[in-house]
């Protein structure tokens, strides 16, 4: 009972530390709110381990594939990719009314897989 | 009618003064003098032969007074008649009104008899009201646009309210917001406000968007103000579908899916564009639902953010947007719908559960499809 009693009120005290962590964290956006945010500590390891798997060799080969791009934010973008420089990844994506060359910047992105 | 009126005011006067007198005898005699009617007779007989009291000339004067006035409301019908001039030139504004009239009726309208003047004004008045009166007399042509009024309600203009007046009038609410009809507590974070449903709509409406049934509310930053039509909220609306069935999520899947759909049915608030990818990829973690669309705009380059973080519910979704942030705001739009769909919480016996209900509403579409919007 005790144990239950304790696990609870750990719960409850870790739901709400991280509800405080998410409101500092929008005090610190809206302080600067064009600026992407900064990835945590936990993603950089991730990042090392992404770009060990995602060598410039490895992705210079998929050019002119179809290719789906994960980026540190947890964002994904699907189309074919048409360059890749060390800075940059230059994918086209086909929209309903037109293609549209999107850049993103190779900081950023975590994985690149076929499709 | 002024003649009425001078006899009126004669007749008015002396009868306060009447009073006055009296009351300067007996305070009961002029308090009755003035309330009961007729009652200036009896001070009139009890003071007949006191020099200092005697309202005599007094009934005299409320006498020619009255005659006056009489003789003036008698009169009456002959001045609203007018004079043959005014009439003529009544007759002449019935024809340019198209109004027409029979040979009698202008013969009547022009007469040097008032009564006869009067009666045939009733009878044009009659004559008007047409079929609803049941008058005997034949209906009289009138312009069509008499004829097919348009509707009242078409005429009067919609109620239209500047953005600014619309802020203005909005009520900020803070701490927990409850709606008992959903089962849904919001524990409001400290520096945001709450406008209700009401006041939403009426932020739209001066936007010149259209009526949204779902909305319950909007929910702003206190460093923000309301009445810059650029300040960012989330919209709080509550999608009654009922309950929504948990499937794997595959971001790559899903993305494709969403691009391929050349249809797409949105349940949750977009921007108008078209999807470039997940600036967030659709995760659900049992009970909230959230993702970041980024979209090119129709017609521009412009690209912008729309953020979604629903908390689901036994008998459907509350749902948290943000829509057309900057994309460089991603990270403040998905952290915010996602903190409020947090502290959003079901009542008991209204929260979320993993296998479908035995009774109630299910939704037609799945946790997928509201992040691909698949019809």
């Amino acid at each position: 009972m005790r144990t239950i009693g304790a696990l609870a009120l750990f719960a409850l005290a870790f739901g709400a530390a991280a509800s405080d962590t998410d409101e500092a964290r929008i005090e610190q956006l809206m302080n600067a709110p064009d600026k992407p945010a900064a990835p945590a500590k936990a993603d950089r390891k991730a990042d090392a381990k992404a770009a060990a798997k995602n060598d410039a060799d490895t992705i210079a080969s998929l050019v002119g594939q179809r290719v789906a791009v994960e980026t540190r934010q947890r964002g994904i973008y699907i189309g074919t990719l048409t360059a890749a420089t060390r800075d940059a990844l230059i994918l086209l994506i086909q929209l309903p009314a037109r293609d549209l060359s999107y850049s993103l910047p190779r900081g950023d992105v975590a994985a690149v897989t076929p499709r | 009618m002024k003649l009425m009126l001078i006899g009126y005011l004669i007749s008015l006067l002396f009868g306060l003064l009447a009073v006055v007198r009296v009351w300067r005898a007996s305070t009961l005699d002029g308090v009755l003098t003035l309330l009961v009617p007729f009652y200036f007779i009896v001070a009139l007989i009890k003071y007949w032969s006191d020099p200092d009291h005697n309202i005599r000339l007094h009934a005299v004067g409320m006498l020619v007074g009255s005659t006056l006035s009489i003789y003036g409301a008698a009169h009456v019908t002959k001045d609203l008649a007018g004079t043959p001039e005014d009439r003529q030139a009544f007759v002449q504004s019935l024809h340019q009104q198209g109004v027409k009239l029979t040979p009698e009726q202008e013969r009547n309208l022009l007469s040097d008899d008032p009564d006869v003047v009067m009666a045939t004004m009733a009878a044009l008045d009659d004559q008007d009201g047409g079929e609803s009166t049941g008058s005997a007399h034949a209906p009289v042509p009138r312009d069509a646009e008499f004829d097919n009024p348009a509707p009242v309600a078409r005429e009067r203009p919609a109620e239209v309210i500047s953005y600014a007046e619309a802020a203005r009038s909005a009520v900020f609410n803070r701490g927990r917001y409850t709606r008992e009809a959903i089962g849904v507590t919001i524990d409001v974070p400290a520096k945001f406000r709450l406008i209700n449903a009401s006041d939403a709509r009426r932020m739209d409406r001066a936007r010149g968007r259209p009526e949204d049934n779902r909305v319950l509310g909007w929910i702003i930053h206190e460093k923000l103000a309301l009445t810059d039509p650029d300040a960012w909220h989330v919209n709080l609306r509550w999608l009654s579908d009922g309950w929504i069935a948990a499937t794997p999520l595959d971001a790559a899947a899903l993305l494709d899916d969403a691009q391929r759909n050349r249809t797409p049915n949105p349940r949750v608030v977009v921007s108008n564009g078209d999807l470039l990818g997940y600036a967030a990829a659709p995760q659900f973690d049992g009970q909230v639902l959230d993702w970041a669309e980024e979209r090119l705009l129709v017609n521009s380059d412009d690209r912008v953010v729309d953020c979604h973080a629903l908390r689901l519910g036994r008998r459907g979704a509350l749902e948290f947007s943000i829509v057309g942030m900057p994309t460089g705001s991603a990270a403040l739009c998905q952290t915010t719908v996602r903190l409020l769909a947090e502290r959003a919480v079901f009542m008991q016996g209204k929260e979320y559960v993993e296998a479908a209900p035995g009774e109630g509403l299910r939704a037609p579409y799945t946790v997928a499809a509201l992040a691909t919007h698949a019809p």
